[in-house]
This record gives C-alpha cells, structure tokens and sequence, in this order.
C-alpha cells in the first residue's frame, strides 16, 4: 500500500470511529458552565498594593520569576563550567551564543561597537523570552479556579500558561527596548540630529519639500509609536493563539460542545499544534524580538535612514 | 545522571501508588493511567530505536510523528474509558497522567543539551571568547 493510501485509510478510519463514537456517546448539550477564558485569567495569590500600584503575586509573577530564575542559573552555570574542550551541554550553548551574536546581533543588525554594548541586554531578551515560552507548554498546577483533592488538600489543576501570553508582559519588554533605543539614538546624535535621521536622505533638494518633509516626518513619528504595538502584539498574540488552540484541541472544545466523541480528532490535532508550538513558535518568536531589538537599536545610531 | 533524569516519570508511576493508597484515590486510575503511560512509553521506545534505524529522513519523520500523535491519542483514550466506568478513576487518571507527562518533558527539555554530540577533540573552543 503507498503512502498515500496509508494517509487516507488512516483518516477514514478517525472518521469511522468519530461516527461510531458520536451514535454511541451522543452529545451532553452546550456546557455552558466552562468558561475557557478563565485559564488566562489573574486571580491574586498574594494580595500587595502600594498606593495605586498593584503588584500582587499571581501566576503570570511566578512564571516571570521562574524564566528569570532559568535564565540567570543556567547561564551562570554553564559559564562557570567551560572548558577548552566543550562537552556536549557547552557545545547546545555555543550554538545559541553563536546564534545570538552572529544572527541577532551580527553585522546586519549592529555595528560591532554597537554590538558588543548591547550584545548582554539582546543576549538576556532572548533567552528570558525563550524560557518564558517554553515554560508556557509545561503543565503546571496553577490553575487556582479549578482544584482536585489530595489528602483535603485542593491543589490547583494542571494547566499551561506563559507570561508571555499576557500583553503587559510583552509590552514591558518592549517599552524597554523602545526606551532603549531612542536614548542610544539621542546620545549618538543628539535630540534634533536624531529626530532629523528619521528622515530619508536627499529630501532638502526636493522642490515640494515644505510639504513633503512634515508629511514624512508625521508617517516616521506614527511608525515609531507603532513599533511599540507591533512588538508587544506579535509576541503576545502569537503564545497566546497558540494556547488556545492547544487548550481548545486538547479538550475545551469538546468540554464546550459536550461532544465526547470530537475528541478522536481533536487530540491529534492538539498534539501536532502542541509539537509546533514548542518546537518552531517558541524559538521563533524570542529570536524575532530580539532580532527587531538589535534592528532598531542599529537603526537608531545608523548615519542615514 | 542524564539517564536517570530521562526516565523519571517511571519512577513517579511506582512513587504515585503509596500516594494513591493514602489519599484514598481509585486505584484503577492509577492501574489504568500509569499502565497506559508506561506502554506509551515503550511504544515511544521501541519506534524511537526503528527510526535510528532507518535511513530514510520520511520515514523517520513518520515514524516520530505518527508515535507521538498515535501515543498521545492511546493515553487518552485510556483514560476516557476508565472515566466511563467510573468518573473519579477517570479524573484520577487524567491527573496522574498530566503530572507525568509534566515531569516527562520537563526532563526532556534538561536532558536535550545532553545528547548533541560534541565536537571531536581539538576542534572545540570556537565559540567562546
């Protein structure tokens, strides 16, 4: 039998029980008590507000305390052990070093002044950021709306989250990066100078100029500010999009819809989104934030536009 | 050290029982969750080793993928047809099975950087500076 023939007796066979399944078990009705939402919801654990500030502990802190904890130990760690001759855990981080200083921070991005200032912050960016995603596909029990019973315990269910999923995240790291970039400019050009290089070059021989220079200098101001929504969206909008089509594949749909049966093809799904997420979204996503960190903090201290 | 890490979730399914005999939990959550786990985890086992074996890169996607769609499908439905006949052993299963697949891939994730093969001797060292 070929491949493809395997394919298809495969897919009709998921049909063929789907079918037996759903005239077996039939349908619970729409649930309507299962609130999907509710997994990425904030629920304080610790209570902590200073003024108008509130800092209280929930589990997006723990998950930042975690990648941050991950981030600096392992580093440490495997700093404190290089060798001459690297061993295999030294060869992985070599090739994320090499990754990050020849891909984020190479000569496309930065120049090599440029890049060994900033190569410690953009370095940090991306393995924070990539720890903070992976650590979203690990359950974990933080799910403090739903609990199970373990010795008159309630210990909250298993579920996966990412800080990353939650936009004030996200929107924190860009803001520094943001912050970042325009202070590298200002420095290196001064506060006009800088705002000057915004502009593309050869504008003052232009005959229609006094129009066309506040018109290109207002596009180039709207741009920078949207900067901040296209970093912080991308990243968390893309973990979040992910969670949930793990979340509703692996079980919410069929939660929702009350349909036991859908499950036979929903699983699979959630398996292969799950295995995509961690193996491709994850790593993607912290090398793009990163990779646009050092393009903006290149273009900043850039001479021309 | 590396090895004993890769099959910790193993040695959770035996830990778990105590846990489960103390607590009162059905037992045939636990049969039924960690046997189901523990055959997945053979059948992992076993096609890992046929794609080693193989030379063929389709195969050997094939093969890695279809097992862990084709393993993770199994669990659950072992899990959902012990849910059938009794709703707490299907959810103490479901538990168990979760808690597991946690410890599983948490050490997976540690023990990945183990197993890329290091440079020969003499050739290392580029990287750092």
């Amino acid at each position: 039998m070929s491949r493809r023939a395997k394919v298809w007796v495969g897919v009709a066979l998921g049909l063929a029980l789907l079918v037996a399944l759903a005239a077996l078990f039939g349908s619970h009705g729409m649930n309507t008590e299962y609130q999907p939402q509710n997994e990425f919801k904030l629920d304080d654990w610790v209570k902590l507000k200073i003024g108008p500030i509130d800092m209280s502990i929930n589990k997006a802190v723990l998950y930042l305390f975690l990648a941050a904890v991950l981030t600096v130990g392992t580093m440490i760690y495997i700093a404190r052990r290089m060798t001459q001759r690297p061993n295999r855990v030294q060869t992985a981080v070599e090739a994320i070093y090499g990754l990050m200083r020849d891909n984020i921070t190479g000569p496309n991005n930065l120049d090599r002044k440029m890049a060994l200032k900033w190569f410690p912050f953009i370095g940090a960016l991306f393995l924070f950021i990539w720890y903070s995603n992976l650590l979203g596909y690990i359950p974990l029990p933080v799910n403090t709306e739903e609990t199970f019973n373990v010795f008159g315990v309630n210990v909250p269910a298993f579920q996966i989250y990412a800080a990353t999923a939650n936009i004030s995240v996200t929107l924190m790291l860009t803001l520094m990066v943001w912050f970042s970039y325009h202070v590298e400019g200002i420095r290196r050009k001064g506060f006009v100078g800088y705002l000057k290089s915004w502009l593309p070059g050869g504008l003052e021989n232009v005959p229609a100029r006094f129009i066309l220079i506040p018109g290109i200098f207002a596009i180039e101001v709207i741009s920078q500010f949207v900067r901040v929504i296209s970093l912080s969206v991308r990243l968390f909008a893309n973990i979040l999009a992910g969670h949930l089509l793990i979340l509703f594949m692996g079980g919410g749909l069929v939660v929702l819809l009350g349909i036991a049966a859908l499950g036979v093809v929903t699983l699979p799904i959630a398996v292969i989104f799950f295995l995509f997420e961690v193996v491709l979204i994850a790593t993607l996503q912290a090398f793009i934030f990163a990779t646009l960190t050092a393009i903006y903090l290149g273009g900043a201290v850039a001479e021309s536009h | 050290m590396a090895g004993l890490l890769r099959y910790l979730d193993l040695l959770l399914v035996g830990l778990a029982l105590p846990v489960f005999l103390a607590a009162g939990l059905p037992l045939a959550g636990w049969a039924v969750g960690g046997g189901a786990w523990i055959a997945q985890r053979g059948l992992q086992y076993y096609l890992e080793r046929r794609a080693e074996a193989s030379q063929d890169p389709r195969t050997v996607v094939g093969l890695l993928a279809g097992s862990m769609i084709a393993r993770g499908w199994f669990v659950a439905v072992a899990v959902f047809l012990v849910g059938l006949s009794d709703n707490e052993a299907g959810l103490a299963a479901a538990v168990l099975v979760v808690a597991l697949f946690t410890v599983y891939f948490t050490m997976r994730m540690i023990t990945r950087p183990f197993e890329i093969e290091a440079p020969p001797a003499g050739g290392g060292g580029g990287g750092t500076q």
